[in-house]
């Protein structure tokens, strides 16, 4: 575990903390407000602590774009001909939302994954290889099983359609056109099962919200392996420091499991990415965000998001590499 | 990190969302939504009053009020606090509370609260034909001769008109209440 040395941003939180809040409340007396005014009050605010149900008729479109960097250097890798060194991956991912009722919304999102990784053989050759395509699609369905203007419980249940390539390929050392060991394939070739649970209270300006998921992985793919099942748990706290601004944070504990099975086309013994048996991993991350919104005019619903580079603090376990420092924006619109 | 301080802390984590804040206030007996949602509506209110013109002789002498009745059911609470001391047409706006059923003789602006379908039908009957702007929220409550409904839709408060309705009441509403309004056409 390491400890990662940010007092200057935490400092800036502080300080945004410490700074008068002013909530996006209704005031005293609405009858102040004229007719059109009234008509664009909203039942549920949507602000800049988010909305976490749609209600019927919504939509919601979001743009997420995420940059990570990760590293190798395992004490594991020593046992190896070929050792990963760095690798970055560029995810853009897509989300659509709808309320279909006031209880259950339906979701689809989709991403986009560019990833290229640095390797070196033991003779001391680097080379690099990449590779590019759609991930799964994943297909949702989000029921508020209790929906309070302060505390919202919402369930999730969704399936993972195996949209992504499982078969990419790039040129090695060992060939030209050879497959690509797990880390590098955007999809899974496996049609999975998602589940969750999100527990969210609105206290005057602050959020407060747990979250857990689970990615349940069925059957093996065409090449006779499944990626290991994902389990996530998160909690975060937002304040709202204007009605325009509102900061953010996320713990989170993500756990994957190994690959069961094996691509027979990898070579294990080669390179600890080609080894399923090294492909689990455990990481608890603490990351800072800063969350905007439009309040008002013809772009009033629209959200960004910035997730502040590294996490803070990473615990880490297994031979998979280790993520160095990540960045996310994000975009929402509900309309 | 080893297993157990992984297992601990997801279930920190997983823990209900409510455990940790009981008595914050999520549990009241008006949720906060639909207090919210009361404000809002008893603004509406007060602007459809202002927004009615009522036919001379109903009004009387310049100190007669207006008068907004809640019959039956007051779904408002203190949300028509925010209605004390006001006036509308430069009369003072005055707040009677009838049980469901009572006649509304004397109100200018009569909101109908939840009540049995027979008693609303026949209070909507008895005030067909007499300048009183009737408001609810029934589906069916423009149909059933209803002047204003005010509707919850995609988060927000709507509101719609049956013109053919208000006329026969002998009210005149303004352009721009009409503007914003749905309108609804009374079939045949």
């Amino acid at each position: 575990m390491r400890l990662r040395g940010h007092s200057r941003l935490l400092g800036v939180l502080l300080l945004l903390m410490a700074g008068s809040a002013v909530a996006q409340e209704l005031p005293d007396d609405l009858t102040q407000l004229d007719l059109e005014q009234l008509l664009e009050l909203e039942l549920i605010p949507i602000d800049v602590l988010g909305s976490h149900i749609h209600l019927k008729g919504q939509w919601m479109v979001g743009y997420r774009f995420m940059h990570m960097a990760m590293e190798g250097g395992h004490a594991h890798e020593a046992d190896y001909p070929v050792r990963p060194e760095h690798m970055r991956m560029a995810l853009h991912m897509v989300e659509v939302m709808y309320g279909l009722t006031d209880r259950l919304t339906l979701m689809a999102m989709l991403g986009y994954q560019q990833a290229a990784m640095e390797s070196r053989t033991v003779q001391g050759t680097r080379f690099e290889t990449s590779a590019s395509g759609p991930n799964d699609l994943q297909l949702a369905a989000h029921y508020a099983l209790r929906s309070r203007a302060t505390h919202y419980l919402v369930g999730l249940l969704g399936v993972q359609v195996p949209l992504g390539r499982v078969d990419v390929r790039d040129d090695t050392p060992m060939g030209t056109g050879q497959p690509l060991p797990y880390p590098m394939r955007p999809g899974s070739g496996t049609w999975d099962l998602v589940l969750g649970l999100t527990s969210i209270h609105r206290l005057g300006d602050w959020n407060l919200g747990v979250h857990g998921d689970a990615l349940w992985r069925t059957g093996t793919n065409r090449y006779g392996y499944r990626l290991g099942h994902r389990v996530h748990a998160g909690a975060w706290v937002t304040y709202r420091v204007r009605a325009w601004m509102a900061w953010t944070l996320h713990v989170d504990v993500h756990v994957l499991g190994d690959v069961q099975g094996h691509d027979a086309r990898l070579n294990p013994a080669m390179t600890p990415t080609a080894d399923p048996a090294l492909q689990g991993e455990r990481h608890l991350t603490i990351q800072p965000a800063l969350n905007f919104y439009v309040p008002r005019g013809p772009l009033k619903g629209m959200r960004w998001s910035v997730y502040l580079d590294r996490p803070l603090l990473e615990a880490h376990e297994g031979a998979a590499m280790e993520t160095s420092w990540q960045l996310t924006l994000a975009w929402q619109w509900t309309r | 990190m080893d297993a157990l301080k992984y297992r601990l802390l997801l279930c920190l984590l997983l823990l209900p969302g409510g455990a940790g804040f009981a008595g914050t206030g999520t549990d009241q007996s008006v949720p906060l939504e639909k207090a919210r949602a009361a404000r809002i509506k008893a603004a509406f209110l007060y602007h459809f009053a202002q927004f009615s013109t009522w036919p001379e002789e109903v009004l009387g002498d310049a100190a007669t009020p207006i008068r907004l009745c809640i019959l039956g059911k007051d779904p408002f609470g203190s949300a028509l606090e925010q209605l004390q001391g006001k006036t509308v047409h430069n009369r003072p706006l005055e707040i009677r509370h009838l049980p469901a059923g009572t006649s509304a003789q004397g109100c200018h602006v009569v909101f109908m609260g939840p009540m049995p379908e027979r008693v609303l039908q026949a209070s909507l009957a008895q005030l067909q034909h007499r300048p009183v702007l009737t408001v609810g929220e029934g589906e069916d409550f423009l149909k059933q001769g209803g002047i204003v409904r005010l509707v919850e839709e995609k988060n927000r408060v709507r509101f719609e008109i049956n013109v053919m309705a208000a006329r026969r009441a002998g009210l005149q509403l303004s352009a721009r209440l009409l503007r914003l309004a749905r309108i609804y056409e009374e079939a045949g």
